[in-house]
């Protein structure tokens, strides 16, 4: 089986991610939309090697599955390691963040349109993005391809994570009392 | 501008092993979730502070900090422990997947969705309910007639409310919603 370092779909349709367990799920209001590239890889149904991988699925179900998620607003200075991470010095760019497991960590660059709706265009192999210079770059694109591929679909600009994705979550910056 | 499309069909397939630990770390993000909600809640309501649940956990603020960080494989031990400190009841209960209505608690056997004609009769040596929209019906249990086995079954469903019968050592028994005894004759 071939591997992979990134999924970028140019254009298409888009499609909402199923939940992995449907049984377990709840009356979910969480979305997870991507292009069908990026589900058939995360979900194994491509011919690239390494897929699925159960944590990775435990994470879309988490989301998707209205589960406990953690999220940071201005990227992860101090490596508390959250499912979502919006990054720094670039507009609304959010990294969705399959850490585990550590030999294989992917990330979905993509976007919140509304709260508890998270669009993931484009996956990418954490080790390709390695070095600040080369993951910022790829990241400041971003928005210009979000463009190309979205049109001018509105964006959530927000200073909460409540804002962003509904209860149960926690910004892992936010300190507890 | 893009349109939404949807999905059919299973998309998921792991294997045994990859679904145990799929669903290991759902279930500790479960765990954690419903407890940190509580512990939320008791803080915005009460003004508990993370210090207080320490005290009460008979932890120190470190330790007690890095339980509430992420979902960890927690022991048994340990969500007592917190539902002690949070006065919070945990109940659970056990979803068959293959009769997902069905419902397993530590107290008997409940169903969460039960429709049409919902008075359970006996038949067959067991207790019946139904019918659902597929045209079959559900079987509650095997009912025991074992009298010291009894109650076997436990209807809670809000939705059950006729009285069932069952044989029961040659005698007819009424049966409540809740799955007791409501009476005997011959």
């Amino acid at each position: 089986m071939p591997t992979i370092w990134y999924v970028l779909p140019q254009r298409g349709p888009l499609f909402e991610a199923p939940v992995p367990d449907r049984q377990r799920a709840s009356d979910s209001r969480r979305k997870l939309e991507c292009p069908r590239e990026i589900i058939e890889v995360l979900f194994g149904r491509s011919t690239i090697g390494g897929f699925p991988q159960p944590r990775f699925l435990e994470l879309i179900q988490r989301f998707v599955g209205h589960l406990w998620v953690s999220a940071a607003l201005y990227g992860d200075p101090l490596r508390r390691k959250p499912d979502f991470e919006r990054l720094t010095d670039v507009d609304e760019v959010w990294m969705m963040c399959f850490r585990q497991p550590k030999i294989s960590q992917w990330r979905m660059m993509g976007r919140f349109t509304q709260q508890d709706h998270f669009i993931g265009l484009e996956l990418y192999d954490r080790y390709f993005l390695d070095g600040k210079r080369k993951y910022h770059a790829i990241a400041a694109g971003f928005p210009t391809r979000w463009n190309a591929f979205m049109g001018n679909i509105p964006v959530m600009r927000r200073t909460s994570v409540r804002d962003y994705i509904s209860s149960p979550n926690r910004d892992v910056y936010e300190p507890i009392t | 501008m893009t349109t939404s499309v949807a999905l059919t069909g299973t998309y998921t397939s792991l294997s045994p092993s990859q679904v145990q630990e799929f669903s290991a770390h759902v279930m500790e993000a479960e765990v954690f979730g419903a407890f940190m909600l509580a512990f939320d809640t008791r803080t915005a309501e009460a003004g508990m502070t993370q210090t207080q649940l320490a005290e009460r956990l008979g932890k120190d603020k470190t330790g007690t900090s890095k339980l509430l960080s992420a979902p960890r494989n927690w022991t048994i031990r340990t969500i007592s422990d917190l539902a002690v400190a949070l006065n919070v009841v945990v109940e659970l209960s056990l979803r068959d997947r293959i009769e997902p209505t069905r419902i397993f608690t530590s107290t008997g056997v409940t169903y969460s969705a039960v429709s049409g004609d919902q008075t359970p009769w006996f038949s067959g040596g067991r207790l019946q309910v139904g019918p659902l929209v597929t045209g079959r019906t559900y079987e509650a249990a095997n009912v025991s007639l074992n009298a010291s086995a009894w109650p076997a079954v436990a209807f809670v469903n809000q939705h059950v409310v006729g009285r069932g019968q069952i044989g029961f050592n040659s005698q007819i028994v009424q049966l409540r919603a809740d799955g007791s005894m409501w009476d005997t004759f011959s």
